[in-house]
Formats: C-alpha cells, structure tokens, sequence
C-alpha cells in the first residue's frame, strides 16, 4: 500500500477562480462594446475596472500558494519556457495585466475621471487594446485549466476538454460580476441588465453543455464528481445552485439580478474546487 | 551515451538495502516507520524517501504470489516533470540521461509532482533540511546535490557517483545483483535475455518495461507480470504530449460556442438604439 499525495488545496482554487474572473471580465465587456457598437460602453468599463483588482488577488493567491521561504523567488518563473503551461500563464496573465488591466482601464477613467488627460479619447488605441485584451483575456481564462490538463491525473487529463470547461465557467462569472457590480450600482442600466442577464444565460446554458461534454469524454474518471466523494458538491453546489438556480430565477423573476449572479459565481468557484480536489482523490 | 538502472523483479528479495543505501549516500533521514503488521516501513515517497520497495500480494488462480517492486524516479527519456516546470528548475543530464532537480532554482509549486506519470507523483515536496544536511553542506559538500527547504526532491540517480565511475549507492549495495547499471543498450540486452530465460521457466507473463510513451526510461524493470500488477501505467504518456489540443477546446470554447451567442445579444442591443451612457 502506498498512500497519496494532496498538495493543491483552496489557495490554487481561489487563483483559478480570480484569474479566469479577471480574463471573463474584460472579454465579456469588451465584446459587449464591439458588438453593441458603443451602447454597451458602460459594461466595457465595468469589465475592465473588474481585471487589475482581480489579478491582483490573484497573484497574492499565487505566492501564498508557494512555500513562505520560496515566494520571494517568484521571478524564477520570469524565463521563457513555451513547453510548460504554468510558463505560459506567467507571461499571458503579464500582458493580459499590462492591457487590460492598466492601458484600457486608465483610457476610461481619463474619460470619467480626467485623470491622465492625454489618454481621453483615444478610442482606436482603446480598440486595439481590447482586442489584444480580448485574446490574452481567452489565455487567461484558460491557462490554469491547461495547467491542470496537461498532468498525469486522471480527471483532469483523460479527457481533452478540461481547458474548455475552465473558460467556459470563467464567461459565466466574467458575465455574472458585471451584473452584480450593475445591480449594485446606484446608476441603474436596464438595457446593460437585459442584456447581460441573457447572455448569462446562454453562458451558463454553454457551460452546462461543454461539462456533460467533458464528463462523458472523462469516462470513469469522472466518477468522483457524479457518483463519488465529490457528488454532493457537484450536483448540489455546481448543478443546482450555480447553474440551475440562476437560470430559473431569470426566468422566474425580475430584479433578481444580485442573487442569480452571486448564486452563478458560487457555481464557478465551487466547480474549480471539486475538480482540484475531486482530481486529487486516491 | 545514456545510462540506465535495470531492477529485476524475478531477482529482488525485498531486503530493501537500496533503500536504506539511498539514505546513507544522500545524506537522508529515516523514515517515521508505522506499525502495519506488514513490512512496509516506508509508506511511500517522500522527500527523504527517494526509493522504497513495495509489497504485493496476488492472488492467481493456481497460486498465491508475492510480487516486489521498487519505487523511484525512472529518468524517463522525455520527462513530463522537466516539461511542466514553470521555473526550469528540472532539466535531463546530457551525459547520463538523468533527471535532476536544481533545488536552488525550485519554487516547492508541486507541479512536477502532478505531472509525473509514476508512483503517484515521484517528485515530493520537502519543508526542512535536517541538521545532518546542514552540517554536511557546511563542511563544503556540494554532492550529492545542494538541499534548500521547501522545494521538491527524488532520485538523482546518484549522478555525482556516475560520474566519478561508480555506480549508483542502490546498486552497490544490491545483495542478489536485482540491480544493474550500466549503458542504457547493454542493460536491455541483459533485461531481454532474462526475460527469454524466464518465459522458458515457465513465466509466461515476464516482460521488459521501457515504456515508449515517455521516451523510454533511464530505470528499466524486468517483471513477473502485467506492469497495472505493479501498480505501473500500462502506457504512460509524456503529460504535456496533447497541450496544443487541449488549449484549442479551450479557444474553441470561447471563439465560437460564447462569441454567436454574444453577438446575437449584444448585437441585439444596439437595435434598441438607447442604454449605454
């Protein structure tokens, strides 16, 4: 007999969990601007104000997470290795930070601010930005899912679509935050909030279906989360609560934006935490 | 020329003087031995523990067997925990073939530890350095590799012997010669031709591990039966072989499954021709 090891616990949940926010945020309202043509401008901003706060929680995640004697060494991650996927991460979730995070964030509060003058109407260096963002956003939602993918463990690499489950539930909660911040907000925008509960809907409809999709292809591995130790987490926390509940409440009710969000956003953390966990059963 | 270690099964009395060699050589403390009412006495891996024999007991339908293997590093050919490593800190030695951590560079993320296809993760996380590696490392040692607390640690394949001529403490020290070393080709040779002299015994299942899917192994095993037996991956495979597909379900995720979708409902929105700011 040989017994396991379980050295990733909630601290690296809680750095999935952030940096697929921070990547969801900025590509829900940046393609919310584009494809709007401009009338969703205020779900932009609200997305991109979401990424460095995000990020930033993030990386204090991701140095908590490493031994307190080895933290300070983070920068030994700072070389270029294509090959390992938590290399990638480095840099993507570096120039997702640099653009989405700061450039477009500072050219809307030189709008709203007047901060950093220079930067008030730069709309086609914003433009360009976010699609730079936009891509690098995809990356940062989906690097952590292949961090875990291109390991030995069962359930997260017998099947290919783990990385797609991971962006698929990091929309959900890019979408979901922006509704919460909007819902919270004094300055109430029915239009950004028709919207968005829609496209939440879809996102979880979407995510819904790339899981059952990654489940199946998982085979018996997967069984940990349907019928094993992690089922009452999966089926209750994530099914139910994060995505069942949130779309009967949309379509039960009106002015439940807060609650379907926030019910949404547990869904996607608690999805990230049985998959880490449910991985690491023996 | 790349060296491998050939641990033959058929000949292992499970004496465990390799794991206790292993120990001495590397400067290691013992293990916290638990009472079982086996003979087990390291459970398994660990930062100290760079090799172990394990104990299985099979049940054939003609007889009832006692199967030894033993657990370590296998120096694979392309290793998964040298591909994942964020911080470079593991790389494959040019002249021996060996896989060696640099602990100085290591950052103790556990991410070789998942990616390693064998023995539950071979790469283990260790949070102190022992008095003992202290000491040693004060008096101007620099062999068998410099210890730093909270980093990952396993087999060196006892490069710092290799290179001096020598073979590796756990195979010095092999009282039935169950382990080898030598030129990774000659030990496939001695391995194939005990496993042609086993099979003409009467061991109709012996066979010669060397998985190909990880670049073959610089630790080969001769075995008296199907590798799952031994608790070894039938076929295990370089965990970062399928990155590039994995990512594109990813990008595939988000580039066609969410942008219809988005599209037809905030393009929806600017129809409603009010909103925004």
């Amino acid at each position: 007999m040989h017994e396991g090891t379980h050295y990733w616990h909630w601290l690296l949940v809680a750095e999935m969990f952030l940096g697929g926010l921070a990547g969801a945020c900025f590509f829900t309202g940046a393609l919310a601007d584009f494809f709007s043509k401009g009338k969703l401008r205020r779900v932009a901003k609200i997305g991109s104000y979401l990424v460095l706060p995000s990020v930033i929680l993030t990386l204090v995640f991701l140095l908590l997470d490493l031994p307190p004697s080895r933290m300070f060494y983070f920068w030994h991650f700072m070389i270029f290795k294509p090959l390992s996927s938590m290399n990638q991460g480095v840099w993507i979730l570096t120039l997702f930070t640099m653009t989405a995070g700061v450039l477009v964030p500072a050219i809307f509060l030189a709008e709203d601010k007047g901060i950093l003058p220079f930067l008030k109407g730069q709309e086609g260096l914003r433009k360009a930005l976010s699609v730079i963002g936009i891509i690098f956003g995809v990356g940062t939602m989906g690097y952590s899912g292949v961090v875990l993918a291109d390991k030995a463990v069962p359930l997260w690499s017998a099947s290919i679509f783990l990385p797609a489950t991971w962006v698929a539930v990091s929309i959900v909660s890019g979408i979901a935050a922006i509704r919460l911040v909007l819902a919270l907000s004094s300055k109430k925008d029915e239009l950004a909030e028709t919207v968005l509960s829609k496209a939440l809907m879809m996102a979880l409809i979407v995510a819904a279906i790339v899981i059952v999709v990654f489940l199946f292809a998982s085979g018996d591995h997967a069984s940990v989360l349907i019928s094993g130790s992690y089922a009452l987490a999966f089926w209750l926390g994530v099914v139910l609560i994060g995505i069942v509940a949130p779309i009967v409440i949309d379509f039960a009710a009106k002015n439940m934006a807060t609650i379907s969000s926030i019910l949404a956003i547990l869904g996607v953390f608690l999805y990230k935490w049985v998959i880490l966990y449910g991985g690491q059963v023996h | 020329m790349a060296k491998a270690i050939l641990y033959d099964a058929s000949k292992c009395t499970a004496c465990r003087a390799c794991y206790v060699a292993c120990k001495q050589w590397n400067v290691l403390a013992a293990a916290e031995v638990k009472e079982l009412g086996t003979y087990y006495n390291a459970l398994t891996l660990d930062g100290t523990t760079w090799n172990l024999i394990d104990f299985i007991e099979k049940d054939d339908p003609d007889r009832f067997r006692w199967h030894f293997i033993s657990h370590r590093c296998m120096h694979c050919g392309d290793p998964s925990c040298a591909n994942v490593c964020a911080a470079g800190a593991i790389t494959k030695d040019s002249e021996t073939g060996f896989v060696l951590i640099d602990n100085d560079k290591c950052l103790g993320c556990k991410n070789c530890h998942y990616a390693c296809p064998f023995w539950e993760g071979v790469p283990r996380f260790r949070d102190e350095i022992s008095e003992a590696e202290e000491e040693w490392m004060d008096h101007g040692n620099k062999v068998p590799g410099k210890r730093v607390a909270s980093t990952m640690y396993k087999c060196r394949g006892c490069v710092d012997r290799v290179k001096n001529g020598l073979e590796p403490a756990c195979v010095t020290t092999c009282p039935p010669d169950a382990l080898q070393f030598g030129d990774k080709g000659e030990m496939l040779s001695i391995a194939n031709a005990r496993v042609a002299l086993l099979k003409e015994r009467g061991e109709t299942k012996a066979q010669v591990y060397d998985p190909k899917g990880v670049g073959g192994t610089g630790v080969i095993y001769v075995l008296l039966d199907d590798p799952e037996v031994y608790g070894l991956p039938a076929d295990p495979k370089v965990s970062t072989a399928d990155m590039v597909t994995k990512w594109l379900t990813g990008l595939i995720t988000a580039g066609i499954l969410t942008i219809v979708p988005f599209w037809m409902v905030f393009k929806a929105a600017e129809a409603e021709g009010k909103g925004g700011e």
